[in-house]
């Protein structure tokens, strides 16, 4: 071997996602968000003095189901421990959470599609915790506003071992995940509302003497927000660790925050590290032994993961990977797609539609696919209309664009509105007969060789139908009496 | 002023009867509290019931609650600093089933702060003086629960016990108090010293008179998830009141640790005397060997040390309580647990934070926590083969305020004989065997898992045929019966 081989981004994440439950994980309040503040809280959540926490048990089922998504072994036997610290926002001055034994171990992810080939990030455990409430810092009065309506909402951390090899990659996995979780039904993961928050853990590598690896050292950024944040303070970290290698300056083991608009990490200050946070056995809440009956129901419950669905969309509907990928992405799409194929609609022409007028719809005014009046049903019966020639695409998308705002169904709105195309080749081939003959210089340039005219005299039957001759056959009808006038003549 | 009967049971049938209102009882323990607490110190609140009695087996029974379970009407301080002035939002689970039952709570008792102590002299607010003997203290750290009982300004009080905190009061002022399995009384609105440790009991005059308390207070609460269905729920007075002659094939094991060194000899006659009465009565009395009861104090220590330290991290000056005047956040913390916390309450907090800590964990928690398993399964091993067992329920009896305060490992030696109860969450309940010269002393009969009813009855069987729970203290005898 010649030289020291090139160092790579190693990457594992530590993801928080809120479970989609209706109250909170030990106590029976709202577990809404965006609810005015220190509205959905009690003694419990508030840790008042004498307050016990009482498991909510579809956090567990949802836990559950979020680690069998991820491939994860639910763990037969498990318990909750302290964590604790002290932070104005964690009234209890600890967190319940898992340490020891975890909901499950394992599992994986598999990311395919990115740069063509299949990637795994292995999964190294799932486990429970309560969230902390909300601090807001005002710099200007210099006080901190606590706000504990999110103090008790029950979260799955997911930590994936460091598998991934660059920052797209990172953040597809996170794609991936929330894909995932959604499809699940775990969480809704909706970013805005802070559903999802990732630590992430980095450092660059390469071969060493044996088998082994060696490195700078590790950063990790805490807290972001948003997938475009991991991707971005990771490439600033590729950077940073790069240059340092390059410069010869040694990094040390930190914590890092990432500053969104100056796109740089900074070091936590030093304390912020120095937690030992003293984790023992939650004492309130006695172990919990996961029946294994209610574990395989629960792994029932989870839907077919996106994975296996795009391989499915690809092999069964014969969609090209783009269209499976984009369509799995969003669940409420891919089932109103299936259910338009089981309907009877071309499962192409079904894709294009759903991807173009149905999503371009939904992006522009934030509609959710559920508020909508239209059904598979519709988008099935409009289709075979178009492929059968009866209505033009741009009829098509008028009809829909109605049904759409008014859930008047569309084929009722083509046949009552007379839009339905004229294909009855008989009916054409009388207008076309008309046409020949009060078009007489028209029909004589074509037959002349003059292709032009054809598209006057086409226009002509169009006029004469007001619009509802299916062009593509008038075309047809009208080249064909040409032809054969010309051989009568 | 009417005159006040001297036990629950007796004063429930009075009222029932129709013999005193319930405004009569609750006037009754309000002026005896008005007339003699100021020597006592029993009570840290007091006031009149607000609202009429509920219908039920206490009806109009004034009772008197320690001041580490929440309640609506009145301060829950923990004779703590740190919480003076704050008043819970709801009632612990305990008072509102007392309520239910028709009792009435009349005060707040005084105790060692955080229920950390066996003297109440870790109070912060004052010490509580035992009625027996106004220069000795009434033990703790239920100690105020205890002194309002044997001096007979209520009938009944509630108490809490982490390692002898019911028990050992009520052998320093000659009454009965039970610490019921672990589970069976809901700890929800207990303010919590050592979760895995702490229980609600009853202290009375007699073994019928808490058997009467836990029919109200055992029961599975949704809002505890370490409470339990217990099998004889609303049964125990039923239990204690069945006519039985005697303990004819019940066995009975005295423990040699118990009796041995450490245990004053005078206080360890008066238990085995206590159980030649019960052999009297038909019991089989053998003596048996727990070798690991000599790990019951360092292993308690460190355990419920740990709990207390991240169960008492709440108290930040954040959210209510005492906050003191502070820079910024850290600073807030320091001075508001500096200033609201007493000695003993930061040395135990200091001693868990430390049993937890990175480096010393293994050391410390989880070697104590093994060793709790080994001494749990001992005392199994032992109730395979005996009902019962008797044991002094402390080494001493009542000492002097002042005498241990300066030594915390000469006052911790009060709960040798009442931790391993705590530790295998099992039954136990403190009846007055005798006495040492004036003082009273307690015997402490433990069994099972469960076997709440059973001890209750074995207790009230021994004060059919004795009489020491009936004398009163000198000092108030001729005014309070």
């Amino acid at each position: 071997m010649t030289g020291s081989p090139e160092y790579r981004p190693m990457i594992g994440l530590e993801i928080h996602v809120a479970l989609a439950t209706r109250s909170k994980m030990f106590c029976g309040c709202s577990a809404e968000f965006g609810a005015p503040p220190n509205t959905n809280v009690c003694p419990v959540c508030l840790g008042l003095p004498g307050s016990l926490p009482a498991i909510n048990a579809r956090a567990l089922e949802l836990g559950i189901m979020c680690a069998r998504a991820v491939g994860g072994q639910v763990q037969a036997r498990m318990h909750f421990e302290r964590k604790n610290y002290h932070y104005p926002d964690l009234p209890k001055g600890y967190q319940i959470s898992q340490y020891a034994v975890p909901l499950a171990i394992g599992g994986e992810v598999v990311l395919d599609d990115v740069e063509d080939a299949e990637r795994r990030v292995r999964i190294r455990r799932v486990h429970l915790e309560e969230d902390a409430g909300k601090s807001t810092h005002s710099a200007e009065t210099g006080h901190t506003l606590l706000d504990f309506n999110r103090c008790g909402v029950p979260l799955a951390e997911i930590v994936t071992e460091p598998d991934m090899r660059s920052p797209g990659e990172a953040r597809a996995f996170l794609e991936e995940l929330r894909a995932l979780l959604r499809v699940a039904g775990v969480s809704e993961v909706r970013m805005e509302a802070g559903e999802l928050r990732c630590d992430v853990n980095f450092n660059l590598v390469r071969s060493a003497a044996g088998d082994g690896l060696e490195g700078t050292e590790i950063s990790e950024v805490k807290n972001l927000n948003s997938f475009r944040s991991v991707q971005r303070a990771l490439e600033y970290e590729v950077s940073r660790h790069r240059e340092a290698i390059r410069g010869g300056e040694p990094l040390v083991h930190e914590t890092r925050h990432w500053d969104e608009e100056r796109g740089i990490t900074y070091a936590a200050r030093s304390k912020e590290e120095a937690h030992d946070y003293r984790y023992f056995p939650e004492p309130d809440l006695p172990p919990i032994s996961v029946d294994p009956d209610l574990a395989q129901y629960l792994a029932a419950q989870v839907p077919e993961l996106p994975r296996a669905r795009r391989r499915r969309f690809r092999n069964e509907f014969d969609l090209g990977s783009y269209d499976a990928r984009a369509l799995v992405s969003e669940a409420e799409l891919a089932d109103f797609f299936e259910e338009a194929v089981a309907e009877g609609a071309d499962p192409k022409d079904a894709a294009n539609w759903i991807l173009g007028e149905v999503r371009g719809h939904l992006n522009a005014t934030g509609d959710s696919l559920a508020d909508l009046p239209v059904t598979p049903r519709m988008l099935a019966a409009l289709l075979s209309l178009v492929a059968a020639g009866e209505i033009s695409g741009t009829m098509a998308k008028d009809v829909w664009s109605e049904a759409v705002e008014t859930g008047r169904d569309p084929v009722s709105s083509v046949e009552e509105s007379g839009l339905r195309q004229i294909s009855d080749e008989e009916t054409l081939d009388a207008l076309v007969e008309e046409v020949i003959e009060e078009n007489p210089d028209a029909a004589e340039e074509f037959t002349a060789g003059k292709e032009k005219a054809l598209g006057f005299l086409v226009g002509q039957v169009m006029k004469k139908t007001r619009g509802q001759a299916n062009p593509q056959l008038a075309n047809e009808r009208l080249r064909k009496a040409l032809r054969n006038g010309s051989d009568h003549r | 002023m009417p005159e006040y009967p001297a036990t629950a049971l007796a004063l429930t049938e009075a009222i029932r009867d129709g013999e005193m209102t319930s405004e009569e009882a609750a006037a009754a323990s309000l002026a005896a509290i008005e007339r003699f607490d100021g020597r006592l110190g029993a009570f840290l609140s007091v006031g009149d019931p607000v609202d009429p009695p509920v219908d039920g087996i206490l009806r109009g029974l004034p009772y008197a609650a320690k001041d580490n379970l929440c309640t609506r009407d009145f301060p829950t301080t923990c004779a703590s600093g740190i919480l003076a002035d704050y008043t819970p939002p709801y009632d612990a689970t305990a008072i509102a089933g007392m309520t239910r039952a028709g009792a009435r709570l009349v005060g707040k008792t005084n105790m060692d702060e955080f229920a950390m102590g066996s003297s109440n002299e870790n109070s912060g607010i004052k010490p509580t003086r035992n009625p027996w003997d106004l220069q000795r203290v009434p033990g703790g750290s239920s100690g105020g629960s205890a002194a309002a009982v044997a001096a007979g300004l209520v009938p009944l009080a509630l108490g809490t016990d982490t390692g002898g905190s019911i028990r050992q009061p009520a052998s320093f002022c000659g009454i009965t108090g039970m610490k019921p399995t672990y589970g069976s009384v809901s700890r929800l609105g207990l303010i919590a010293f050592a979760s895995s440790l702490d229980q609600i009991g009853p202290l009375g005059r007699t073994a019928r008179d808490c058997a009467l308390a836990m029919d109200v207070l055992v029961g599975r609460d949704a809002g505890d998830s370490t409470s339990i269905e217990h099998p004889h729920a609303g049964q125990f007075l039923q239990a204690a009141l069945e006519e039985r002659e005697s303990l004819r094939g019940v066995r009975i094991g005295l423990p040699a640790e118990y009796y041995a060194e450490g245990i004053d000899p005078e206080v360890a006659r008066v238990a085995r005397r206590a159980a030649k009465t019960l052999e009297d009565l038909g019991a089989i009395v053998e003596e048996i060997s727990l070798p690991h009861t000599a790990y019951a104090l360092p292993v308690y220590y460190i355990l419920a040390s740990a709990e207390a330290s991240s169960n008492l991290a709440r108290f930040d000056g954040v959210r209510y309580g005492l906050r003191a005047a502070a820079d910024d956040i850290d600073d807030l913390y320091r001075r508001t647990r500096g200033e609201g916390f007493g000695e003993e309450v930061k040395r135990r907090i200091m001693l868990g934070t430390y049993a937890l800590s990175a480096g010393y964990y293994d050391d410390l928690y989880v070697k104590a926590a093994r060793v709790r398993r080994v001494m749990v399964r001992e005392l199994e091993e032992a109730f395979k083969v005996y009902d019962y067992l008797l044991t002094p329920t402390s080494p001493t009896p009542a000492f002097c305020l002042g005498e241990r305060t300066e030594d915390p490992l000469a006052m911790y030696m009060a709960d040798l004989c009442t931790i391993p109860a705590n530790m295998a969450g099992i039954p136990a309940i403190s009846f007055p065997g005798g006495f040492v010269g004036d003082l009273p002393v307690g015997v402490q009969l433990m069994g099972p898992r469960l076997s709440d009813a059973g001890i209750l009855a074995t207790a009230d069987l021994f004060q059919r045929v004795t009489d020491y729970h009936r004398v009163r203290p000198p000092l108030w005898g001729g005014d309070t019966s």
